[in-house]
């Protein structure tokens, strides 16, 4: 997987890597990288030809986008050398969206707001494996983060993935618990993939095969964590099924997990474990159509370990793309290199899902 | 600026820095050095193999200063030499470049050069391969360069190659970063030294579609001359005898740090002035200085001068070991005669050369053993360990440690990486090792240059052909100048019988102390109160010690080192000596003790008898062993040498007199200054140590 790097991924992390420090010319937010991506795909480019600086500066005109800081950003390419190399060495891997290798679900599911760049380090082919996500709230009781290792033990005992998603004390029992039972576990994580991977346990099980970090940052990224939804829609495009392990976040901040499952409620198994009293979270996912965890049989009986049905992209509408209008479909192989699934009908991207990617 | 898009224009533009550059309103470029130039401002990648003093600075100084005012960003320079370095920050002047270094010697200045770089204020920055592992060059350095680095220049690029002369661990990274760098990024290669196997190689990994700029190596202004002088003190006095003679200051090429001082000091004694410099030297920045000045007749070094520092005039250079390999030598003996029409070149070799090429040979890899050592080590570890908690987990050498550590983080993927100070074993850790094809490959070079080493020292031809058809230069041709050129060969140039008897005296007499230690290697090394603290509290700390001799310096010490292992006792001999030695420092001394001994060895105590006798003092069995250390002779760094000896010894009988504590042999020093911190706590007020040799941590 990934290296070395197609010349399109070099080219789309040279535009949208944060190597941390940039100050004057920002790598660029996802909206901007789509905008070009949709103008190359027009225009018979790639990503990998914006390194030619005459191509670049029209791109530039043509999005809208300032022609400098392309360029600078684009001038990054000592700066990405040493950087690749470091993280090569740390095993760290790269998947950019317009590899094959990226993750198909994150593309379909995430769209749009799929990351342009995935980083990762541990065995890929966990992600081709059948997987049930554990997520919740941060800081909660005791006897929340104690069921949500349960489950991993269970996904564990069933053979079964788990996934868990960003650094609250329940992903961290989750991954613990997942591990030590000696199952495999995926860990989607909001902010950097780095020093982790080097405590024992976690490097153990990754020298098995059975451990996997997923960030949509780069491990030189610094930038304070946003309360993004974007880790929890990556679990929820990984695993087949999830559970949220309710419980009163007492740490004060909302977390954007529970939002990530309502999104998959009709694509996805999903089960919601309460204490006495469901908190708002929970009830709204119970309501929008999520199981009651009565316990772990009937949980089984009832799909937790079933794969998915495929994905259906024309149901989740909201999750369109918001802007592209294509008035002319290309090549499939094209579209595929460039991180674009080409809808085969014609007419509005927003009806259609027409990219899945950008 | 606009006008720099026009190629013409451009290389006018150019043509005017160099002549600001070389102070010389008629300087042309040389052939190759435009084009090489031009290649790099297009954002191409260009090797460029020339002799030293043929300009390739001015390619990559000409090249970042155009592409600075097209509005790239800084270039970095990674190269091994700090005194090139050294040099480019005088050079990029008069080009008006902002050159930095980013070196160990130099990290207070770090935190202006990152506001320099923040500031766009760096033009050209300068690192060592080894900086690319510190963690500050990606925490601090790459992010604070705006819109990233404009051009990557790889000096000494040779050390790209598998093939080439020489090893450089760090290279591999370079190898393999600039491979990862995106097509568009201007990378200027250079070196002095790559034959057709190496050039190629460094194409391979660069890219086939690289320019390469190569020509020819001779270097005509030097006079080489070899010269078989195998006795140390032969040497010795040949170089007191002809460096007075000698125009102009030259540079003495030695192989060991101890050889460095043993010269310097000779020198000095003759009334020449000389200076050791090697890696530990301190302010070996002034002492370049004084050299470029003429302030110094001769420096003493050991590689650690490198091939960077450029002195025009440099008017000899006497290696007094012979270098790994020719192309070494080549290089080394370059430094002389770049500005000047005449500079002589004198290679030297001894008996114990080829020990040393052996040594560096058998250590160039460490064996299998020692790397599954310190990486099960880490791998048991549940977080990181420290280097000291490798070194009081693993019995090895700290340099054999830092060496298992230094080329297991360079594999991709590594099984060790450093995370701030902390090494930690990744996935990669179990069952690693270096491929031993790699291991026989470099040894195979190895013996290969040694052998046409010895092949130059015997060549009856011309000596500068040979150098050059050893780099696969094909214009080589005799250069009319070398002792054999000019017919010289038998002519005798054995300096003078007393000359030589006086350098063997100096060598004997050679003074070397036991510096007092200030810090215990780890916290809480006993329960004893003297290891209360990290730092030796200054009244339980010795005295300057004093050491009759080295181990292994071919006279007293080799003696007293037979006479440890195969006899009762030091014989008179030894003892007179040592007794004259001390005789100058033991005025403020009134009673002496000793190292009592391990097991039934009584060399020590019958030794501490005799010098106390012959010196009047009074001896005191004052220490006594607890009976808990193992050998010390297997302890293989200090902390396990201080740890093991830490509860070893007991103070049977106090002494309020100051005292001379006597040992046969000091290694890490730590057996010393553990008794004498015990003394001085027991209430001694001052305890001098002395021991008859001395000998280096073995490996």
């Amino acid at each position: 997987m990934i290296w070395p790097l197609s010349d399109d991924t070099n080219a789309t992390m040279l535009l949208c890597t944060w190597f941390g420090g940039e100050e004057e010319h920002l790598p660029l937010e996802i909206q901007e990288y789509n905008s070009l991506v949709r103008w190359l795909y027009q225009n018979d480019y790639r990503p990998g030809n914006l390194i030619d600086r005459t191509c670049a500066e029209t791109a530039a005109r043509e999005t809208g986008l300032s022609a400098d800081r392309l360029i600078m950003l684009l001038n990054r390419g000592i700066t990405l050398g040493f950087y690749l190399e470091e993280w090569q060495r740390r095993d760290y891997w790269i998947v950019g969206r317009g590899d094959a290798a990226y993750p198909k679900q994150v593309r379909q599911l995430l769209r749009s707001s799929a990351p342009p760049v995935l980083f990762g380090t541990g065995e890929p082919k966990l992600l081709d494996q059948s997987a049930t996500a554990v997520i919740g709230p941060d800081q909660v009781m005791e006897q929340s983060n104690e069921h949500a290792r349960d489950m991993a033990a269970l996904c564990a005992q069933h053979h079964r993935t788990t996934i868990a998603a960003g650094k609250q004390t329940i992903s961290a029992g989750v991954v613990e618990s997942g591990i030590s039972s000696g199952g495999s576990v995926i860990w989607v994580l909001q902010g950097p993939v780095f020093g982790e991977p080097f405590r024992k346990s976690f490097r153990r099980a990754k020298a098995a095969g059975k451990f996997m970090m997923l960030s949509g940052r780069s491990p030189a990224d610094k930038r304070p964590l946003p309360q993004e939804p974007e880790v929890g829609r990556i679990a929820m495009a990984l695993c087949d099924s999830a559970v949220y392990v309710d419980g009163t976040d007492l740490s004060g901040d909302r977390y954007c997990l529970e939002e990530a499952m309502y999104g998959v409620l009709d694509q996805r198994t999903c089960f919601v474990w309460c204490m006495d009293q469901a908190t708002a979270a929970a009830e709204r996912l119970l309501e929008g159509g999520a199981n009651s965890w009565i316990d772990a049989e009937m949980a089984v009986h009832e799909g937790l370990f079933e794969d998915r049905a495929q994905i259906s992209v024309h149901e989740s509408p909201e999750l369109a793309d918001p802007e592209g209008e294509l008035t002319q479909v290309k090549s499939p192989e094209l579209s595929d290199t460039l991180g674009i699934d080409v809808a085969l009908g014609l007419g509005s991207g927003r009806q259609l899902g027409l990219f899945e990617a950008i | 600026m606009s006008s720099l898009k026009n190629p013409d224009t451009i290389r006018e533009v150019a043509i005017g820095y160099l002549r600001d550059a070389v102070n010389n309103q008629n300087a042309e470029f040389r052939d190759g050095q435009w084009e090489s130039i031009e290649q790099a401002i297009r954002g191409n990648r260009v090797l460029v193999v020339q002799r030293t003093g043929w300009g390739k600075t001015m390619v990559y100084t000409i090249a970042t200063k155009l592409r600075r005012e097209q509005g790239a960003g800084p270039s970095l320079m990674i190269s091994p030499l700090l005194a090139l370095m050294r040099n480019q920050e005088l050079a990029a002047e008069p080009l008006g470049l902002n050159a930095r270094r980013m070196t160990s010697d130099n990290f207070k200045k770090w935190p202006k050069i990152y506001k320099e770089l923040k500031s766009d204020k760096v033009d050209l920055l300068m690192i060592t391969p080894e900086h690319l592992a510190n963690e500050n060059f990606f925490l601090k350095t790459l992010p604070m360069v705006k819109g990233g680095f404009g051009m990557l220049i790889i000096d000494e690029a040779h050390c790209i190659s598998d093939w080439g002369h020489d090893f450089r661990p760090d290279y591999q990274r370079i190898r393999r970063v600039q491979e990862r760098i995106p097509e568009g990024a201007a990378i200027v290669a250079t070196t002095a030294t790559a034959n057709d196997r190496v050039v190629e190689d460094v194409r391979r990994h660069l890219g086939e579609d690289i320019q390469v700029t190569r020509g020819s190596l001779i270097r005509r202004s030097l006079r080489l001359h070899n010269l078989k002088l195998t006795d140390s003190q032969v040497r010795l006095a040949w170089i007191a005898e002809v460096i007075p003679h000698l125009p102009g200051s030259g540079i003495i090429y030695v192989l060991t740090r101890k050889d460095a001082d043993i010269v310097a000091k000779w020198l000095e004694f003759k009334g020449i002035n000389a200076q050791a410099y090697y890696g530990d030297t301190g302010e070996r920045e002034k002492l370049e200085e004084a050299l470029l000045k003429n302030e110094l007749k001769v420096l003493v070094a050991t590689i650690a001068l490198g091939m960077g520092f450029d002195k025009p005039d440099l008017k000899f250079i006497i290696h007094y070991q012979r270098p790994g390999s020719v192309v070494h030598y080549y290089q080394q003996v370059g430094r002389a005669g770049r500005g000047i029409e005449d500079a002589y070149g004198f290679l030297m070799w001894g008996a114990e050369d080829e020990q040393i090429a052996d040594y560096f040979l058998d250590n160039a890899y460490p064996p299998q053993k020692e790397i599954d050592q310190v990486l099960d080590a880490l791998d048991q570890a549940e977080g990181g360990l420290t280097l000291p908690e490798i070194m009081s987990l693993v019995n090895l050498k700290k340099s054999r440690i830092e060496k298992v550590l230094k080329l297991a983080s360079l594999e991709s993927p590594a099984p060790v990486v450093k995370e701030i100070g902390v090494w930690f074993a990744t996935g990669e850790v179990e069952g690693f090792q270096i491929p031993p094809e790699s291991i026989a490959r470099l040894r195979q070079i190895r013996e290969r240059e040694q052998a046409q080493m010895r092949d130059y020292m015997d060549h009856t031809g011309c000596l500068m052909a040979f150098l050059q058809r050893a780099l696969d230069d094909d214009t080589a041709q005799d250069c009319g100048r070398c002792r054999n050129c000019t017919n010289r060969a038998n002519k005798s140039y054995q300096p003078k019988e007393e000359l030589v008897r006086e350098a063997e005296q100096f060598i004997r007499k050679r003074k070397i102390f036991i510096y007092p230690k200030e810090k215990w290697p780890i916290d809480l090394l006993s329960d004893h109160p003297i290891h209360e603290m990290r730092e030796i509290k200054p009244e339980h700390r010795a005295e300057w010690g004093v050491v009759l001799c080295s181990a292994f310096d071919g006279a007293l010490g080799d003696q007293i080192l037979k006479e440890r292992r195969s006899e009762q006792r030091y014989s008179d001999a030894v003892v007179d000596a040592f007794v004259r030695r001390l005789k100058k420092k033991i005025s403020r001394f009134r009673c002496i003790t000793y190292v009592p001994p391990h097991g039934s060895r009584q060399h020590v105590p019958i030794l501490a008898a005799a010098v106390a006798e012959r010196l009047g003092l009074h001896l005191v069995h004052a220490v006594a062993r607890a009976g808990k250390a193992g050998r010390q002779s297997a302890q293989k760094n200090d902390i396990q040498r201080a740890r093991n000896i830490a509860d070893a010894f007991v103070i049977d009988k106090s002494c309020k007199l100051r005292m001379l504590l006597i040992d046969d042999l000091t290694v890490s020093g730590w057996t010393l200054t553990t008794l004498v911190a015990l003394l001085r706590h027991e209430g001694c007020p001052a305890v001098l140590p002395a021991a008859l040799v001395k000998r280096n941590l073995p490996e």
